[in-house]
Order: structure tokens, then C-alpha cells, then sequence
């Protein structure tokens, strides 16, 4: 039992134990008088309901005052209790086809963890690059990043740490004063965070996003698609990150010999290519490969599901393995946000708020898209990025009619700068796994995290005046 | 004359000052009339140590121990007597009534594994103190301190801990004849960084589990901080570092084994460290009056006071067979200013004085107002408030919700924002 005693004043702490449930009462309070008010002009009295569980939602998955799960379940009761979509309609949108994909994905990459495949592939890439500490710091930055491509990014960043801390450690760097160890954690977030929004299976975000697009609109975006529109911001962000990290860590490393040999030692110890690894490697590129090319005939979550019945009949992975490594509360986050976004669009609520909001600054198309980007990179370091697309999407969905835009090209306006957080831990756990390696201080996050930020910004406002019009987004 | 004179200046005025008659009793002990020596010795075999006398309950509800084996109890100006089956003390030319505390009945009972109750437990006002093994590491290493009875001697149970069960038993016998609500657990010296805690904590825990009761441990203070934070969390309510006396040269002649081992600054940082996380006036220490100067007894008292500690100004008894024992008692005059400042200065530092209820073996902060001419008024009707079951229940209803919301447990994992 490791303990520590809260020496505050009795009451500070009674105070502050009780803000919870304060917040909570007041919030729920507020929830039902709004509900129960008279609607405002332009908006139905379902309308205004679904306003109010949109309100307590969001500061709910803001504020975490309650489990983000938990949260997504209880929109959806609300939803059905207060009648604004029957409770047979609110609850079906559970079964939603994007989170069978996402489902479908989350078991597929604990398969590729579980055989190890991860670990194999990260170690080949390092062995690659491993030839001097410049090249290793590039080594943990692009296999963080292309393996972010393929695998969930909170879960490369975990896989990644041991291996880096152990370099790190293994080459005698010292905890927040060596620069290049500073450098090596970093660059595994950062690497992982741009990685993690090239396609659907870095973040579950980007499945959100076009489940509630296709909910409210019936639009949808193909992987490919999605590839198409966003790798080659990745790209540059990747350049412009990567200088950054250089520019403001030095490498003050003089013998490098540690760190191959601990390279070598891992690559050893984890011996040849197993059987397992091979096959699960094979379904996973046969998976990519037909969700590239066959996404709009077969379908994401049929893919998915058949990839993920394959790898139970070679016996690849087992439902406790799954059980494991599979975060189920992400599953009923999105059944809520799902169902919310679709409450608020039918009821005519994410139009009245969106224009009510955000058409009052917006004068032109292109500001609307720029005032979304804005909000969603901002706003994604305080607040988890799921829910910056809960949040922010169905408003924008809803008021692109009015300003002629393409649904689509607003769904990635949010959803791409959503992923962005680089600077504080609260946006996505990369970040927290770097932090936590006691390497880096908050303040280089900041620091480094805000030009970086700010160059992404310009960057993705840059991509979508530029080269989106040439693949066919037109603003 | 005022009370508060009558004390300053010192005068032994017994009937009305049962402070004052509690110090006499207790430092100069009793002499028992010859026809009731067998009935007063029923209650004296189980009793050993500074706690090995005849418990009177005074006037005012004052409780003592008071000696009557040692030498210096046979030349006592006190005799105990009894006239028409009512108990008196008598001497000065006074005659005061005071009750006998019988012997608790489950004294009598013996453990699951044989062991008499008796040779674990005593009951001290209403608190049933338990000895879970009789090793003090001191002894091993020829330091022990010299006022001190080597344990093993007078306590027949093995060195071994005694088990859980059967200091369950023994609660629940006391707690079921009402005749004690807080347990307190003690244990020699350990050569250990945690100082046997960690050998206490099975105990304290299925205490805590199976009563509802104030658990106080008497330990010596660990090597690092973080074991007092355990203490606290693991359901200990109450804590004693003895460092016994303040002057730093007399600590290091008296209690070689706690200087060489501890130090006199480690026990001054753990209890200053204890003062912040447990309740006020729930952390304290033993100074023994009588083997030191006055002054430095004082100077001790303002010391541990500021620092929100509850010195237990206990009385200096020469034990027989200790290299002390024929050492002179203090005497009662001097003694008492130090209990007069002892009053105030607790009063001063805003302690809670209402912990220590009903004890017999040394004089409590409340107690000591007699010396300070203060009726304390307030204080005492707290203290009588502590005392029923309504407040003792507010007060351990009051101690848990604390230490809920103080303690946290530290996880070595780092947080994920959850998605």
C-alpha cells in the first residue's frame, strides 16, 4: 500500500470532495429547467431538449465529471426518457456500423500487440535507424508515426515507452537534464499524435467522425479517401515537428554503443518471427489493403468483423487476450455520441445552436472552416479528443447547408486539427506517457507544443485552400 | 483566597482538589489497612509496571494508580481504609471517599490458545491496552532504558505475537462488559526501518473491521516519514512517540538504546511530522516528571505544545528491581506549577484536550486545570459530551470521515485520459 496524506485543511478538502456532487446536482438542476422552458424562435420544443442534454453532455465530457462512458450512455437516456427520439430509434443508433469498425479495429490491434508484431516491427525500424543518435531519435519518431498509421496511437506510445525509457536509461541520460532524452520522448508523442490522423485506425475519432457524418447526412468517406485528403498533411507536419524537436534539443550525445547494443540485446531476445506474428501480419495487411480499395463496396465494419473472425479461426488471439487489451468504454462513448449527434441534428438544435454560435462569427465559407479547425486544435488539449468531435461536429454538420459547404469537408476540419494536441496531457495520452517518463517537463511541451501548433494550424488552413480542391474538396 | 492562589501558592486543600490529591497519590502511593490487604490484593495480581497499583477513582471522577508494593508506598502519609463498606483515603487530617475499580471480569477468561487475558490486555480507564509481544530490542542490546522493567520478566507471554483472533477476543469480552471503548496497541523496540508497525497493522485492521472503536498504538518513531503517513491510513486513530525527557544529556544517560538507535531529533521531527497528519491533541509523548529539572520539564512542554504535540506528563515511579528504584519520588510541590503550566499552555497551542478520558496513569490536560485554578468549564462538558455514547459515536464517526477524505492511495500507474 503506498499512501499519502492530504495535509490541506479539513474543509479545503471536504470542499473541494464535495464539488463533484455539487456540480453535478446543479448541472442536472440546470438540464431540466432549460428542458422544461419555452423554446426560443426557430427552435421545437424537442429541439430545446436535446439542446439541453447536448449542454450537460458536453460539460460533462469536458469536465469528467462523470466517466466519458458513462456520459455516452446517459445521452442516450435522456434522449429516449425525454422523448426526444423514441427509445427503440435511440437505442438502435448503438449499432451503428462505426463502431463495429472501430470494434473490429481495437481487436485487430490487440492481436498485433499480443503476438508481439508491434514490438517486432518498432525494434526493426530503430535497427534501421540506429546507426547514431541522430538517426535514432528519426528512428522513434517515424515508427511512432507510421505505426500510429496502423494501430491505435495511445496504444504505440504505450508499446513504445519501455523500449525508449530503456534506451534512454541504458545510455545514462539524466531525467529532465538531458536534452536528447527530452528529445527521444517527444518525439515518440508527437510522432504517434501526427501518425495517429493519416487514417481510421490511429484514432477512433476518425471512425466517429464518419459515423456521425454519415448518420446526419448519409455521406460518407472511403479510407482511401481519407488517406488521400490527410497523409499528405501528415507528411509535412511530420518534417516541420521533427525540425522543431532538432532545433530546440541539443544532441549532446558523444558514445552510442549503449543504446545498439540494447537494440541488439531486445532484437535477440525476442528471437525469430513466430508463426503468429506472420499471420497476423498477413490479415493485417490483407485488412489494410481491402479497406484501401473495398471500403465502399464491402463495407469498413464487414471488413473489420471478417479480419477479426480470421484471426479467432488460427487461434491468433484469444477473447481474454481481447478482453485485455479492448477498451470497452470507448465502445459505449461512441453509442452516445452517436446518438446525441443524431438526436440534436433531427431536432433541429445543431442548426439553431451552430448559427447561433458560430454563423454569427463565420461571414464567409472559408471562415467557417477556419473558425472550426481553430476551435478543434485548441480546444483538443484540455478536453479528450473523442469529444471535441462529439461536440463539434454535429454543430458544424448542421450549418454547412447554409453556407453551401460540403458536410465532408467539415467533418475533416474537425475531426484532423482534433488530433492535434501537442501540448498538454489531457488531449490524448501520448502525451501523458512522455510526461510520465520524467524526461520532460510540461513547460517544453508548452513551449514546443504551441509553435508547433501554430505551424499546423497554417499548415492544415494552407492544405485546404491548396490541395484539397485538386482531390475534389472544394470549400 | 481564590483557587487560583490556593494553587500557585501550592496548598494541599484534598476535598476540594482532586488534581492536587491524584499527584500525592500517585507519587507518594499508599499504605492499605491491614484488615482489607487481601480484598485490595484481588485487584492488584493482574496489574504490573507503572500501571501495577490499586485503581481509585476519585472525586470529580479522577482516576489513578496508585502504588503500594514499592518502598516508598509503605512511608506514604496515605492509607487506603474502608468503614461501612465505603472506601476512604486518609492523612493531612482529611478523610475523602473514593471507589475501588474492581477487577474487569474477563480477566479472568483465557484466550482460544490458552493465554489468560490478563497477561495481554489491562484495562485503563476505557481503554483496554494490549500487548501483542513482550520484545523490546532494547533489551537484546543491553540499552534499554533504566527506569524501564524488562517486559519479558513480568510479562509470562511468549516473545512471539500473539494472534489476531485472539486480540479480537479480548476486545470483545471488554467492549461487551462496557467497560472500555478505545483499544491501544504497544510494543517494545523494533530494529526495523518501520519500527513494527507493519507487525501491528494485521491487528489494527481487523480491529477497525470487526468494532467501532479509536485504535491508539504506543511505538517508537520509524526511520522515514512515510511510515507515519501508513500509520495514520492503516486505522490508527491515536499515537505515542515516548521520548520520555526532553533534556537532551539526561535522554542520552537515561535511554541509551533510544538515543543510539532513534536519536532525540528523530523523535522530535516524527512527532512534529505525526502533528500534521493526525487530529489535534491525538499525537503525544511521555515526558517524565521527576527525572529531570523542573525547568527543563517546562521548557519541554512549550516545545511540544507549539508544535501541536500533547505531552503525557507522566509521574516518575521507581520500579522495583530497575537501576532507579530507589531513586526519591518528586515531590508534590514541585510538581505541581509544572501541571499548572502544563494547563495553560495546552490551552494556549487550542489543542482538543478531550482525547484522554478517565486514565489513571498520568495527569490529563483537563486534569491539570486544578493547578491552574480554571474550572475550564467548557472543556469539561465537551469531555463529559466525548464521554456518552452519542459523542463517543460523533467522535469515531468524526475520525473515520477524516481519514476518508485525507488518506489517498498512490498509484504507480500513470493516468490516461480514458479514450
Amino acid at each position: 500500500m503506498n499512501v499519502s496524506i492530504d495535509r490541506r485543511p479539513l474543509w479545503t478538502i471536504l470542499l473541494v470532495r464535495s464539488f463533484r456532487y455539487i456540480a453535478l446536482g446543479v448541472l442536472f438542476s440546470l438540464t431540466y429547467l432549460v428542458a422544461h422552458r419555452v423554446p426560443p424562435e426557430g427552435l421545437s420544443q424537442e429541439g430545446l431538449r436535446a439542446a439541453a442534454v447536448f449542454g450537460l453532455s458536453l460539460v460533462l465530457w469536458v469536465t469528467h465529471l462523470l466517466p466519458l462512458a458513462i456520459t455516452g450512455l446517459l445521452a442516450i437516456v435522456l434522449i429516449a426518457v425525454m422523448e426526444i427520439l423514441p427509445a427503440k430509434d435511440a437505442y438502435a443508433l448503438f449499432g451503428n456500423e462505426a463502431i463495429f469498425f472501430i470494434l473490429g479495429a481495437l481487436i485487430l490491434a490487440s492481436a498485433v500487440l499480443k503476438t508481439g508484431l508491434s514490438g517486432r516491427l518498432a525494434l526493426i525500424m530503430l535497427t534501421l535507424f540506429g546507426s547514431s543518435p541522430r538517426y535514432l531519435l528519426f528512428g522513434i519518431f517515424i515508427s511512432s508515426a507510421l505505426l500510429s498509421f496502423w494501430m491505435p496511437e495511445h496504444a504505440v506510445a504505450a508499446m513504445m515507452f519501455p523500449i525508449v525509457i530503456e534506451i534512454a536509461r541504458g545510455l545514462e541520460l539524466r531525467p529532465l537534464q538531458s536534452s536528447y532524452g527530452k528529445a527521444l520522448f517527444i518525439a515518440l508523442a508527437w510522432g504517434a499524435i501526427i501518425g495517429g490522423v493519416a487514417t481510421f485506425l490511429g484514432g477512433a475519432r476518425n471512425p466517429l467522425a464518419i459515423a456521425i457524418l454519415k448518420e446526419t447526412t448519409g455521406k460518407s468517406i472511403g479510407f482511401f479517401e481519407w488517406m488521400l485528403a490527410v497523409v499528405p498533411i501528415v507528411v509535412i507536419l511530420l518534417c516541420v515537428a521533427y525540425a522543431i524537436i532538432t532545433f530546440f534539443c541539443r544532441i549532446e550525445m558523444e558514445s552510442f554503443d549503449r543504446a545498439r547494443e540494447l537494440i541488439a540485446e531486445k532484437k535477440i531476445k525476442l528471437g525469430r518471427a513466430t508463426l503468429e506474428e506472420w499471420m497476423t501480419g498477413f490479415i493485417m495487411t490483407a485488412t489494410i489493403i481491402l479497406w484501401m480499395f473495398f471500403s465502399h463496396s464491402l463495407g469498413l465494419a464487414n471488413i473489420a468483423i471478417l479480419s477479426v473472425v480470421s484471426l479467432f479461426v488460427f487461434k491468433l488471439v484469444s477473447w481474454k487476450d481481447v478482453e485485455e487489451y479492448v477498451n470497452w468504454g470507448i465502445i459505449l462513448m461512441y453509442g452516445g455520441a452517436i446518438c446525441l449527434g443524431s438526436a440534436i441534428t433531427k431536432s433541429g438544435a445543431a442548426f439553431w445552436a451552430g448559427n447561433l454560435i458560430i454563423g454569427s462569427w463565420a461571414s464567409t465559407p472559408s471562415a467557417l472552416v477556419i473558425i472550426f479547425a481553430v476551435l478543434a486544435i485548441f480546444l483538443t488539449e484540455g478536453v479528450s479528443n473523442t469529444a471535441i468531435v462529439a461536440i463539434l461536429l454535429p454543430l458544424g454538420i448542421s450549418i454547412s447547408n447554409s453556407y453551401n459547404i460540403d458536410p465532408t469537408l467539415v467533418t475533416y476540419s474537425v475531426a484532423v486539427p482534433a488530433g492535434l494536441a501537442f501540448m498538454l496531457p489531457m488531449g490524448t495520452p501520448p502525451t501523458a506517457i512522455a510526461l510520465s517518463s520524467g524526461y520532460v517537463k510540461v513547460r517544453d511541451l508548452l513551449l514546443q507544443g504551441i509553435i508547433l501548433k501554430i505551424l499546423a494550424l497554417v499548415i492544415f488552413i494552407l492544405m485546404t485552400r491548396y490541395y484539397w480542391p485538386l482531390i475534389g474538396i472544394k470549400i | 483566597m481564590s483557587k487560583k492562589e490556593d494553587a500557585e501558592k501550592g496548598i494541599i486543600n484534598c476535598p476540594f482538589n482532586p488534581g492536587y490529591l491524584k499527584l500525592l497519590l500517585a507519587s507518594h502511593g499508599m499504605r492499605i489497612e491491614e484488615s482489607i490487604v487481601d480484598e485490595i490484593e484481588q485487584t492488584l495480581k493482574t496489574r504490573r509496571g507503572v500501571s501495577g497499583g490499586v485503581e481509585l477513582i476519585l472525586p470529580g471522577d479522577v482516576w489513578v494508580n496508585v502504588p503500594t508494593e514499592e518502598d516508598f508506598a509503605h512511608a506514604s502519609p496515605l492509607t487506603l481504609v474502608k468503614e461501612k463498606k465505603k472506601f476512604y483515603i486518609t492523612g493531612y487530617g482529611n478523610r475523602i471517599e473514593v471507589s475501588i475499580v474492581p477487577q474487569p471480569a474477563f480477566y479472568e477468561k483465557v484466550t482460544s490458545r490458552g493465554t489468560p487475558y490478563y497477561q495481554i490486555a489491562v484495562l485503563h480507564g476505557g481503554e483496554v491496552h494490549i500487548t501483542p509481544t513482550s520484545r523490546c530490542s532494547f533489551f537484546e542490546l543491553n540499552a534499554n532504558c533504566v527506569f524501564c522493567h524488562e517486559r519479558e520478566k513480568f510479562l509470562p507471554i511468549a516473545r512471539e505475537f500473539i494472534t489476531v483472533e485472539e486480540v479480537l477476543e479480548i476486545v470483545e469480552a471488554a467492549f461487551n462488559d462496557n467497560l472500555a471503548d478505545t483499544v491501544e496497541l504497544n510494543i517494545g523496540y523494533y530494529d526495523s526501518e518501520d519500527r513494527g508497525i507493519l507487525h501491528l497493522e494485521p491487528y489494527i485492521k481487523a480491529i477497525k473491521r470487526n468494532f467501532d472503536t479509536l485504535v491508539s498504538v504506543d511505538v517508537q518513531p520509524p526511520a522515514t516519514n512515510s511510515w507515519i503517513d501508513r500509520t495514520y491510513a492503516m486505522g490508527v486513530d491515536k499515537i505515542s512517540y515516548h521520548m520520555e525527557i526532553f533534556d537532551k544529556a539526561i535522554f542520552k544517560n537515561l535511554c541509551p538504546g533510544k538515543e543510539k538507535e532513534i536519536g532525540w531529533q528523530r523523535f522530535a521531527e516524527a512527532l512534529q511530522y505525526a502533528a500534521g497528519i493526525f487530529p489535534s491533541g491525538t499525537v503525544s509523548t511521555n515526558l517524565i516528571v521527576g527525572l529531570e529539572p523542573a525547568a527543563s520539564t517546562v521548557k519541554g512542554i512549550d516545545y511540544l505544545t507549539q508544535m501541536g504535540i500533547m505531552p503525557i506528563l507522566t509521574i516518575f515511579r521507581p520500579l522495583k528491581g530497575t537501576p532507579l528504584q530507589d531513586t526519591p519520588v518528586p515531590e508534590v510541590d514541585d510538581m505541581a506549577p509544572i501541571f499548572g503550566h502544563f494547563y495553560n499552555a495546552v490551552k494556549k497551542s487550542k489543542m482538543n484536550m478531550s482525547w484522554s478520558k478517565n486514565v489513571s496513569t498520568y495527569l490529563t490536560p483537563l486534569e491539570s486545570r486544578f493547578f491552574a485554578g480554571e474550572d475550564a468549564r467548557f472543556q469539561v462538558v465537551m469531555q463529559n459530551i466525548y464521554k456518552t455514547k452519542v459523542g463517543g459515536k460523533a467522535v469515531r464517526g468524526y475520525t473515520g470521515l477524516r481519514r476518508r477524505l485525507k488518506v489517498k492511495e498512490v498509484e504507480d500507474s500513470f493516468e490516461s485520459s480514458g479514450l
